[in-house]
């Protein structure tokens, strides 16, 4: 199958390569600009971070590039590349198999990212079973490392537990484990803290560094909060109204901001 | 007298003025609603004027035209003792719109009080009336019905205080609800500040606050009260032959089934079209205060 | 959770007292004509006398309250008086004809099932499309017909006209097919929408995206997330809408004649035999809230939350 795929992209560990991306809201009687030419790179091992306020688009990106927005969204033009392949050129039946294998996404809501009629463990062993075809004993042996692998105690009990049993912060952790199952390249944050306390931000932040150190996952923080930004960012866009304004490494966002902007929400973070 | 006189036009303005907006609203609300709208004033309208609109009289006999088909004396033709079905349609649309008021009338006065008390009250006085709505909710409604009809005469007064005896829970307690929400609010404060009477709170402040969600489930509930008379009747446990009533005009055609089921269908047209307008205007009313 | 249901029986009380109450004062209030009834039916043309001998001997002067009493303690050990039309006992009656309206409520509450979870999940799932508007529209026109009157056509299109049931009488029929169709119609609407509204607030939670963007097939989103998510409160409804069929039957019984206790009632009703109309009132009040009972207990053993929360 051809589809579109570029080599360089394939190489420099570019993870996620979006160019001129468009999308718009069709709503009765008007047409929403929500993201308008966007060109965002994410690196492999290294923390990209989306910054903007409310109602910037940066979380339209991030279902986008999931392939799950909302049903009147239409990306008017543009191009993904995720792992090297555009998948806005890929057939619907190919693309949501392609992108769960390559990428995965952790929402602002913990608790509402998981279903609260199916135990931890029957979610998490949900995704493991649909990529490999092994046994449930295999399932759960891999299940119970997950779940190590994201800090939480005692995977045994945890997994019969039902997610309102669970803090914000472990369900957080259960989805990162759910997410990142089968080491996705990417991996995407949308908000991942902000319904979170602040120690509990300071961990969940944790984790995912170390997942970026660990296995070399690229990731995506969305965010509003330049403080998470400025903790464990290498890489940072601004975002507004649809538009990236800036970008640049932390410290050139940091130290030496060039957009209006950028420096109104310096400003308003100090 | 004409001070009086201009009083009462400021009021009348002052409350029409307040009601102004929500009537913009449903007039701006889908289709469907202001087709509501118009079906429940018109079918009002033939209720009102069944006297003369009729082409004849309802409770007339006439043996020898019995079961004729529709023509230009008996519209839609007569029934099995000769009467003119159309009259008698017309005529039942006063008499299922009369029923029903009676019934929801009923309802309202006993659940009103007896949901603002409960409401404003508060404390152990509330305790104990909703323990009685609780009671009354788990009857089974229109088993009740049956029996206390049943066992008193069957007829129109009594299935009017049947149906009403039974049904006001629900909107008692729906009522009690509004009542204490609206309690809490500020304005009710400023009245007591004021030193206004608990009469004077609870009928010019939180009646009045609680009006218009009344009125929608009053609509709404119209239809089902309407069905329930028609049901009534049909087993002869409301209103009697030979009034105009659609339930008991069902109850006629049973018997001629095989030869003229079209006596089945007139009357059963004539409630669901009734029904869903009411339905639709409640909806659009619903809608229109949620707003 | 032993505790719980001690709790619910005990709220039975007091229903059933009311219940029981009222229809014994209405019924009271009657006596006089009653004492004629039978009277009428031992002799042709009773006089004042024979009334009056049958009004002390069924004790009917005395004091409402004491009658109550009375027929109270006979109930409380299942005695539920004897029927004036044909002398049975009351509770025979009710066993008799009884297991005929359960059949049709079961029936019935299938086909509903059926009905209302197909047009419900399907019109939530392919939200706009035809089956939403169909789904819509049926809705709206199942609440506004008459039970009756479907009754009514049902039986004129399928006795009448195709000749599948008797018109006349008797239930030639084994298995209650149009009667509980046509209750099924009539009852659907509420559900269709309480499904298809539940649906849809499900189908656009978080962990229903997140499973799309775990790659999860769309039928399985909606078999194994979305459907046990929006169900819950609806079998909370179901049951007790089971309740609803069971009690509301009587009408269509009498429509098809088929001989179940809602048909008895409604004979009784009008023969004016009161201690059987009592009995059934009393034994539906008991049923209904049996079962609210036992829809509480299931849907708290189903959801987790309630369970353990």
């Amino acid at each position: 199958m051809q589809y579109k795929t570029d080599r360089r992209v394939q190489s420099e560990n570019v993870i996620l390569d979006i160019r001129n991306l468009s999308l718009d809201y069709i709503m009765p009687g008007q047409n929403i600009h929500a993201v308008v030419d966007l060109n965002l790179v994410a690196r492999m091992g290294k923390i990209t971070a989306l910054i903007g306020e409310s109602g910037s688009g940066k979380s339209t990106v991030a279902l986008a590039i999931m392939g799950i927005q909302n049903r009147n969204a239409v990306i008017s033009s543009g191009e993904i590349y995720l792992a090297g392949t555009d998948i806005l050129s890929m057939p619907k039946k190919d693309l949501r198999s392609y992108i769960s294998n390559h990428a995965g996404i952790i929402f602002q809501d913990p608790v509402d990212s998981l279903n609260p009629l199916l135990t931890v463990g029957e979610q998490l062993m949900e995704t493991i079973l649909m990529h490999e075809k092994i046994t449930k004993k295999q399932a759960c042996a891999i299940a119970f490392n997950q779940l190590l692998a994201v800090s939480l105690p005692q995977p045994e009990e945890l997994m019969k537990k039902y997610p309102f049993m669970l803090s914000g912060g472990m369900c957080q952790r259960v989805t990162i484990a759910i997410a990142s199952v089968f080491h996705p390249l990417l991996l995407i944050a949308d908000e991942p803290t902000t319904a979170l306390d602040v120690t509990v931000q300071a961990q969940i932040l944790h984790q995912l560094d170390l997942m970026r150190k660990r296995d070399g996952t690229a990731i995506l923080l969305i965010t509003h909060d330049l403080g998470v930004v400025a903790e464990i960012a290498d890489y940072v866009y601004i975002m507004k109204d649809g538009h990236i304004v800036e970008s640049g490494t932390v410290d050139d966002i940091f130290c030496d901001p060039q957009h209006i902007h950028t420096r109104q929400l310096l400003a308003g973070m100090l | 007298m004409m001070q009086v006189k201009t009083q009462t036009i400021k009021r009348l303005n002052a409350w029409f003025r307040s009601y102004n907006g929500i009537i913009n609203r449903i007039l701006t609300q889908q289709k469907a609603v202001v087709f509501g709208f118009v079906l429940v004033a018109l079918i009002i309208a033939i209720a009102i004027a069944a006297s003369v609109i009729a082409p004849n009289d309802p409770l007339k006999v006439n043996m020898s035209m019995r079961l004729e088909g529709p023509g230009s004396l008996y519209w839609l033709g007569t029934d099995n003792l000769g009467r003119c079905i159309a009259s008698r349609l017309i005529w039942g649309a006063r008499m299922s719109l009369i029923y029903s008021l009676c019934i929801l009338g009923l309802m309202m006065v006993i659940s009103i009080p007896i949901g603002l008390l409960s409401g404003y009250a508060g404390g152990r006085i509330d305790t104990f009336i909703m323990r009685v709505i609780d009671i009354f909710l788990s009857l089974p409604t229109f088993l009740m019905a049956l029996a206390i009809v049943g066992m008193l005469e069957p007829g129109v007064k009594n299935m009017i205080i049947a149906m009403a005896s039974v049904w006001w829970a629900p909107y008692a307690r729906i009522i009690r609800g509004m009542a204490m929400q609206t309690k809490q609010q500020d304005f009710i404060l400023a009245a007591k500040a004021a030193a206004c009477t608990h009469t004077q709170i609870i009928f010019r402040h939180i009646l009045r606050n609680i009006a218009p969600p009344i009125i929608v489930m009053a609509t709404l509930e119209i239809g089902s009260i309407i069905l329930a008379i028609a049901s009534f009747s049909f087993i002869g446990l409301g209103a009697q032959p030979p009034t105009p009533e659609w339930g008991i005009m069902l109850s006629d055609s049973k018997e001629f089934m095989q030869t003229q089921p079209q006596l089945m269908i007139y009357p059963g047209i004539a409630i669901i079209i009734t029904v869903m307008a009411f339905n639709l205007l409640g909806e659009g009313l619903k809608n229109a205060i949620q707003d | 959770m032993f505790k719980y249901i001690g709790e619910r029986l005990f709220t039975l009380i007091p229903v059933l007292l009311a219940v029981s109450l009222v229809t014994f004062i209405l019924g009271s209030m009657s006596s006089g004509d009653t004492a004629r009834t039978l009277a009428e039916k031992k002799y042709d043309r009773p006089t004042y006398e024979q009334i009056e001998e049958i009004r002390l001997e069924m004790g009917f002067d005395r004091p409402v309250l004491v009658q109550y009493a009375d027929w109270f303690k006979d109930a409380v050990r299942g005695n539920l008086g004897f029927s004036y039309s044909n002398n049975r006992p009351v509770v025979d009656q009710i066993i008799q004809y009884f297991p005929k309206t359960l059949q049709l409520a079961l029936l019935a509450l299938l086909f509903l099932i059926i009905i209302s979870f197909t047009l419900g999940i399907l019109s939530a799932v392919f939200s706009g499309s035809w089956i939403d508007k169909i789904s819509r529209v049926y809705c709206f026109w199942s609440v506004s017909m008459p039970e009756f009157w479907l009754g009514l056509i049902l039986l004129y299109i399928f006795g009448a006209r195709l000749g599948l049931i008797s018109v006349l009488g008797g239930s030639s029929m084994k298995f209650p097919i149009i009667p509980a169709l046509t209750m099924s119609i009539c009852s659907g609407g509420i559900y269709v929408r309480l499904i298809r509204t539940n649906m849809e607030e499900v189908l656009n939670k978080g962990y229903i995206r997140a499973a799309r963007a775990k790659g999860l097939s769309e039928y399985k989103i909606i078999t194994k997330h979305a459907l046990k998510n929006a169900m819950l409160p609806v079998i909370n409804k179901l049951g007790i809408g089971f309740g609803s069929l069971l009690a509301g039957s009587a009408i269509i019984e009498s429509i098809f004649s088929w001989n179940g206790l809602g048909n008895l009632a409604l004979e009784s009703v009008k023969l004016k035999d009161y201690p059987v109309v009592q009995g059934y009132v009393l034994f539906m009040a008991v049923l209904m809230v049996l079962i609210n009972l036992a829809v509480d207990i299931v849907c708290g053993v189903i959801d987790p939350r309630l369970k353990n929360g």
